[in-house]
Formats: structure tokens, C-alpha cells, sequence
């Protein structure tokens, strides 16, 4: 009887759990259509205003009682997106003075130290709008945060925040980030690349960073491409780890220079085939018709993707290039025969955005 | 005789008592596990300023892998919306799979194809391959035309071609999302090893779709898409999701997974010989990963949404679902070895022990419950009002479980907008304990009948198009 009691009750209790979950869907989605229409008349106010401001003939207050407005986590996200995509860089100090004081900002960067880690988020996202050198101590924390998302906000308000210190951190860091973080790091110190060049030039040159680090580095000098890092990543085609050496060939693609090219011509011998590959494509890019007859030697090398590389390069050359790439489709030699033929009948443009890998 | 058959009927139910208290314990904790989650996922899902940074260089190139049998009625337009999914860099490799029909001429005629000599590493063994083509007017198609050898001989043909190191296997009548690829590729932008990512599968039997994209996601009125539509949300929201926080996530959907290119090389690609070659894969990984040490994650994501047509009608759910379970025996037959085997971690221990003695057997199990409550009933062995309160508690759980799963959805992604739809969610959920579930259970029977005969057919599966939506 006890256990048919017991029975009884979790049905009833079940059914009644079963209503209460359908009450709830639906106020719920009543609540979020009243805050959609919120959000939706605060943003409709804010047109108007954000763009006087941004062409100079209004006050920035105006702005700040629209994004006042919404609910914190819209305004923040509202207020990041044009900061992001509509505010010029020039401009962005005077937003961010106008808006540090706001509750939704202050409720935002109070989420700095929350152990939630969308706190956090919060908090690095407010940082980039409104943040100040005096906010450095706060973000430090935030560019070494365990959660990637977080990081990856954190390094884009380097820019706003602007210090010498956090700038040389996110630097040594480079190497160990995830991708995204690595690309908005890159993004945010082109804008500071004055305090990024020298710690940049000091980890190319350290002689205690593995090839791994090194090749990281790379990749960030190739998108800086500051003329100044072009001797440092020019000796590194000479560096013991295979990874260096086709990072090396990567980044050098950004530097056209006559020294540039004869160092990625060393590279086309490398015993390593993603090293020679690597060289291949720099080549092509370079559009180094002097490299041409190596190259064409290259469409027989004994690995897929070095015969490929070296076919798009080739491609890449203009007549000469085409020329050779037409004398190795009557090839003795299949494979060149193949690779030749397979990226013979391709446009320019097809063959950049084949070789872009 | 008859007193033994009362006591031996009195012991079946108890057995089934703690079976159902077992089974359904665990998929509460699937669904207190999917909480945190799904929570987590949608943080960085439903989130504008993520949205900007995914559109960005820093994720890896994908090859999309397409194989296309007897499709020349789509096929133009279906390699069409792969070739405009919003990612920066992806290339698609499409395998016509020895087609009956004008599948290749049709793409030769939209694409302008060319043939180029086949310059393809053959790591895996495939059917022979015929030619190798290129598009003068989409340099990111290959096209590769070979002899039938079935769906997953057409994607080891395509993981030979592919050029980018990780890979999507899609149906040709699968539509995916713009912003799939995108969203499929998170993991990588947060930095984390993996080996295979998951996406949702969603119904779009009733949805309105132009130019091969959903454009207005409806729930249908029929009974049985409508059942399992609220199915597919229980499925991918709170169990697969569940299953990533226990680590053991068996099913990478087939007709919507990412994968490591080099791992399914390394397991030697898609075995040819299985009907449900998407969870033979998933356990493989698994194997592969945990023999070799390899710290690499197979999680499952919810927000990457691909819309597939489920079966409308009763004849073709019951080959789709005999054939699905038809799968499960099989994989769980081969692996049995990793049943309890401490050395394959949480998938040995945890995962294929559920889907042995929860998914696989349950329908057993169900069929001896109602035949022992039938008989129970007839013989006086099984009081009535017990009983009745016993299968109001069973059914009102699962009704239960439908309508968590309606909650999250509601809560995270909500794809249905018209209220009308938030109603039929409602009523799928609460009618489908009732003649839908003892249908799939009847159809997954079947399944235990055709292993013993030794069957291993795929069956048709005949589909509508997508041109039917909602009133």
C-alpha cells in the first residue's frame, strides 16, 4: 500500500511539474518579447544621437541616457558593438569617459573577480569600451583568465587600456593562446605597435624559446609586418627547429625585399617537406620569377603537398611560370605531369584562393 | 503451475520496477548534467559580439564531404548552399557515387567541370574512382566520380581528396545553416584538441525553406514528424549534452559531424560493412584516442544546427528506426570487449554499458512489461491500482523529460517563434508516450529479428522535399 501511495504521489507531483514547466515557457517568452520591445525602442533612441555625436554636431549624453535604458548585459553588448564597428578610434577615450561611470559599466567590471567566468567576460568586454591605464591591474588577471573566451575579450581592450607592461605580457604569452585569442591579440597590437615591436623583436632573437614559440612569434610579425622585425625573421630561415624554419618562410611572405628572397630559396632544399612547402608558397606570394627553375624542379619532389605548393606558386609567376607549368604537362615524370595539369587550367584568382591554406 | 506463473510474473515486475528506476535515475542525471552545459554553450552562443569574432581568419580550414547518390533532381542546388556556407576558408568535396540517374551530368552542366588527372592520396581503400573534377566557376568544388560502393565508401573517397585537416560529413539533402560551420568551429577558437565535434539535427519536414536555407523553422501538425521533433530536441538538448559532461559521447550524427582528418585516417576511415556508420566511427575515435593516450575531446555543441527530413509516414520510420537499431546491436556486438573495461575510461564503463543495457535492450525489456502487466492483470498476480499508478508514473516521466527538453530550448535557442508551434511542442510531448513510443519500440524489435536473420540492408528511405510547410 506504502509503495502504491508513494506511486500516487510522484504521478500527481509529476503532473503538476509537467503544467508548471508549460506555465513557465510561455511567460517566459512573454517576458523576453516585452525586453526585446525594450531593447528595441532604447536602440531606435539611440540612432539618432549616436550619429550626430559621430559626425560632431551633438553631445555624447544623449547616447549615455539611451544606453542607460536598457538592461545592463544589452547596453554593455549594444555599446560594444558600436564601439567596435561605428565609433572611430579617436573618439572612443571620449565614449569611454562618458560612459565609465554608467551602472551598467560599473556593474559590468564589478564582474572582474566573479567566479563565473560570463562575469568575467562581462568585465573584459566593459574594459575594452571604457577602460584606462589606471584599469591595468584589473585586466592583467583577465589576459591570463582560465577560460579562452574571456582572454580573447581581455586582449582587445589592451588597446583602450594602453599599457607598456600588459602590452610586453600578451606579447610572451602569443605562443601559448588559442587561435582566436592569438588573432585578436594581433589585431589589438597593430593599434599599439609601437610598445609591441621591441618585446616582439626580443623573443624573435631569444635563444631559449622552442621552435613552437619562435613559429608563433612568426606568425605575429608576418601580420605586424613592421619593416624593422624583417633582419630578426630573416635569420630565422637558419634556425635548428624545422617549425622555426617554415615559420620563418611564412612570415617572410609580408616582406618583399632581394634578401628576402634568396633566404626562402635556401628553404626550397630543406630536408623537412613542410619546410620546403612552406618555402613553395612564400615564393609564390613573393612572385620571385627568379625562383622559377626551382620551382619547376620542385613539381617532382617526392612529397604531395611540395609538388602542390610548388605547382600554385608556379602559378603564380606569371608567363614564366605558366610556361614552365605547360613544359611539365608533357613531363616524363607523372606526378609533376599530374600536378601541372590539375593547376594549369585555373584562373589567378582560383589559384589564390586554392593556395590560401 | 498457475501459482509459479503468479510468483514468476510478481518477480518480472519488480525487475522491471528497478530497471525503470535504474534507466530513468540516469537519464535525470543526463538531464541535471545538461543544466550547466547547455548554459555554458549558450553564453558564447547567443552572443553578438562572439558572433563578430567567429567570422575571422583564426579558424581552421574544412573540407565539406558530400556524398551524392541518385540526387539529380537537388544537386545543383544542394552543392550550391554548401558552397555558400559563411565560413572564411572551406573547400567541398563531392562524391557521386556512381549515381543511376543524370547526377553527374547535372553537375558537369551547373558547374562547368573540367576533369583533372587524379592527383588524391589513396590512403583508404575505396570502390574505383573514375575521374576527378574541378569547376572553372568554383574553384573550392571537387568533384569526384567513382563506382557505387555505398555512403561510406563514398566518404573514404572523400577524405582521400580532402585537402584541409579536419572535415565535415554531410547528407546531400541535409540543409545547414549559414552560420553552422561557424559555430561548429567554437572548440578551435577556444583552443581546445579535438578529435570530432557534434552538431544538433533539427526536423524540417514542416518548415518553410527557400533557396535551400530554413527560413521559418515550424513544428509540423502531423503526429508522427510532430512526435519526433520534440524526439530530436530531447535527443540532441539534453542527452548528447548530458553525455559531454560524462565524456562519452557515442554519437556523432552522420549526416552533421566535424572530424579530425588525421584520426579518421588514423582509424581507417568509415567502415564499409555497417548501416549506422556514425556511431561505429564515434566508438572507434574513442578506441583510437584512449589506446593512444591521445587527450583529445569528441564534445557535442547545440547551437550548429543542420535541418534534416524525418520519415512522415509509418512504413519509412520503420525501416529508419530497425535500421538505426540494427546499428546499435551491431556496434555494441563488435565492442563488447570495451563493456566494463576499465582501460576505455568513461565510454567503456559508463556510456556503452547505457547504450547495451538502456538503449539497446530497452525495448525488450518494455515489450516483457506489458506482456507481464497483461498477464498479471488476467492471472490477479499484479494489483490493478498499482499498476495503473506504475504506468501513470512511466508515462508521466517521460512526458516529463519532453517537456525539460521544451524548457531548454525555450530558455537557450528558441528556433520557433509562432506561439502556435510552443503549443504543438506541448501536445507532441504529452501524446507521444501514447502510440508513438510503443511504435518505435515495435520497429526496434524488428531490428532484434533481422540481426538473427543475418539482414543488412539499408532500405529506401523515401523523402517529400522541402516544400510542404506548416498551416
Amino acid at each position: 500500500v506504502s509503495l502504491l501511495v508513494a506511486l500516487g504521489v510522484i504521478a500527481v507531483a509529476q503532473g503538476v511539474f509537467v503544467v508548471m514547466l508549460g506555465i513557465f515557457v510561455f511567460a517566459r517568452r512573454e517576458k523576453l518579447l516585452r525586453r526585446a520591445a525594450t531593447v528595441t525602442r532604447s536602440r531606435g533612441r539611440l540612432s539618432a544621437p549616436l550619429a550626430k555625436w559621430l559626425v560632431g554636431s551633438g553631445s555624447v549624453l544623449p547616447v549615455k541616457d539611451a544606453l542607460r535604458a536598457m538592461p545592463h548585459d544589452a547596453a554593455l553588448v549594444f555599446a560594444s558593438e558600436i564601439c567596435d564597428t561605428r565609433v572611430p578610434r579617436e573618439l572612443r577615450a571620449e565614449l569611454g569617459a562618458a560612459l565609465r561611470e554608467e551602472p551598467w559599466a560599473i556593474w559590468a567590471i564589478d564582474g572582474a573577480t566573479r567566479r563565473r567566468w560570463w562575469r568575467r567576460l562581462d568585465a573584459a568586454r566593459a574594459l575594452g569600451i571604457v577602460g584606462t591605464r589606471e584599469d591595468a591591474e584589473l585586466l592583467e588577471p583577465l589576459l591570463d583568465d582560465t577560460h579562452a573566451a574571456v582572454r580573447l575579450a581581455a586582449t582587445q581592450a589592451l588597446a583602450a587600456v594602453d599599457d607598456p607592461e600588459l602590452v610586453r605580457l600578451a606579447v610572451l604569452h602569443y605562443p601559448g593562446e588559442a587561435l582566436a585569442v592569438r588573432l585578436f591579440t594581433t589585431t589589438t597590437l597593430r593599434t599599439v605597435w609601437q610598445l609591441a615591436e621591441g618585446p616582439l623583436r626580443d623573443c624573435l632573437t631569444s635563444r631559449d624559446a622552442s621552435g613552437r614559440q619562435i613559429a608563433a612569434w612568426l606568425a605575429l610579425a608576418e601580420s605586424l609586418n613592421l619593416p624593422s622585425l624583417r633582419p630578426a625573421v630573416t635569420a630565422l630561415v637558419g634556425h635548428p627547429d624545422p617549425e622555426a624554419r617554415a615559420g620563418a618562410a611564412r612570415a617572410l611572405r609580408r616582406y618583399p625585399h632581394a634578401e628576402t628572397v634568396e633566404a626562402v630559396r635556401t628553404l626550397l632544399e630543406d630536408p623537412q617537406d613542410f619546410v620546403r612547402a612552406a618555402a613553395a608558397q612564400a615564393l609564390g606570394a613573393l612572385r620571385a620569377t627568379e625562383a622559377e627553375p626551382q620551382l619547376e624542379r620542385g613539381l617532382s619532389d617526392g612529397a604531395w603537398w611540395v609538388r602542390f605548393r610548388c605547382a600554385l606558386a608556379l602559378a603564380l609567376l606569371g608567363e614564366p611560370g605558366r610556361a614552365a607549368l605547360r613544359r611539365a604537362r608533357q613531363s616524363r615524370d607523372k606526378f609533376a605531369r599530374e600536378m601541372a595539369m590539375m593547376t594549369s587550367g585555373l584562373s589567378e584568382g582560383a589559384v589564390l584562393e586554392l593556395g590560401d591554406v | 503451475m498457475i501459482e509459479a506463473l503468479r510468483q514468476g510474473l510478481q518477480a518480472l515486475d519488480w525487475a522491471i520496477l528497478v530497471y525503470f528506476i535504474l534507466l530513468n535515475s540516469f537519464y535525470a542525471l543526463l538531464l541535471l548534467l545538461s543544466f550547466p552545459e547547455l548554459w555554458t554553450h549558450f553564453q558564447l552562443a547567443d552572443d553578438e559580439y562572439f558572433a563578430r569574432v567567429l567570422a575571422t581568419d583564426a579558424l581552421p580550414p574544412i573540407s565539406v564531404l558530400v556524398p551524392a547518390y541518385n540526387e539529380e533532381v537537388s544537386i545543383a542546388s544542394s552543392v550550391l548552399s554548401f558552397l555558400t556556407l559563411a565560413y572564411p576558408r572551406h573547400e567541398v568535396v563531392l562524391v557521386n557515387d556512381g549515381s543511376k540517374d543524370r547526377t553527374m551530368d547535372e553537375l558537369v552542366r551547373a558547374y562547368d567541370l573540367y576533369e583533372v588527372p587524379p592527383a588524391i592520396q589513396r590512403t583508404l581503400p575505396t570502390a574505383t574512382i573514375r575521374a576527378v573534377y574541378r569547376s572553372r566557376t568554383h574553384s573550392r568544388l571537387l568533384v569526384i566520380d567513382k563506382d557505387n560502393g555505398g555512403k561510406a565508401d563514398s566518404l573514404n573517397a572523400a577524405i582521400n581528396a580532402a585537402r584541409f585537416p579536419y572535415v565535415i560529413a554531410c547528407d546531400a539533402d541535409t540543409l545547414i545553416e549559414p552560420d553552422a560551420l561557424l559555430r561548429l568551429a567554437r572548440p578551435f577558437l577556444l583552443g581546445r584538441e579535438i578529435a570530432a565535434i557534434g552538431g544538433t539535427i533539427r526536423v524540417v519536414n514542416a518548415c518553410k525553406v527557400e533557396m535551400g536555407r530554413v527560413v521559418d523553422a515550424r513544428v509540423d501538425s502531423r503526429w508522427l514528424p510532430g512526435c519526433q521533433t520534440v524526439e530530436y530536441l530531447r535527443a540532441f538538448l539534453f542527452g548528447r549534452l548530458g553525455w559531454n559532461r560524462i565524456g562519452g559521447n557515442l554519437i556523432i550524427s552522420g549526416a552533421f559531424g566535424l572530424f579530425a582528418r588525421k584520426y579518421l585516417l588514423a582509424i581507417g576511415g568509415y567502415q564499409t560493412g555497417n548501416v549506422t556508420e556514425d556511431m561505429d566511427l564515434a566508438v572507434r575515435l574513442h578506441i583510437h584516442l584512449r589506446e593512444h593516450g591521445i587527450k583529445a575531446d569528441m564534445p557535442f555543441i547545440p547551437d550548429p544546427v543542420a535541418w534534416t527530413e524525418v520519415p512522415a509516414s509509418a512504413r519509412i520510420l520503420h525501416r529508419q528506426r530497425e535500421r538505426w537499431h540494427r546499428g546499435l546491436i551491431g556496434t555494441i556486438w563488435e565492442r563488447r570487449r570495451m563493456l566494463f573495461n576499465p582501460r576505455y575510461g568513461s565510454v567503456g564503463m559508463v556510456a556503452l554499458p547505457f547504450f547495451a543495457f538502456g538503449e539497446m535492450v530497452a525495448p525488450i525489456v518494455e515489450l516483457l512489461g506489458y506482456i507481464g502487466l497483461l498477464l498479471g492483470l488476467w492471472l490477479g498476480a499484479v494489483n490493478a491500482p498499482f499498476a495503473i499508478a506504475f504506468l501513470s508514473v512511466a508515462v508521466g516521466y517521460g512526458i516529463l523529460l519532453s517537456m525539460w527538453a521544451i524548457v531548454l530550448e525555450e530558455v537557450t535557442f528558441r528556433r520557433y517563434n509562432a506561439r502556435r508551434d510552443l503549443w504543438r511542442l506541448l501536445f507532441f510531448a504529452l501524446i507521444e508516450g501514447f502510440g508513438y513510443r510503443q511504435l518505435t519500440v515495435y520497429y526496434r524489435l524488428h531490428a532484434f529479428w533481422k540481426v538473427m536473420r543475418g539482414d543488412r540492408g539499408w532500405g529506401v528511405m523515401q523523402r517529400e522535399g522541402f516544400a510542404r510547410p506548416a498551416k
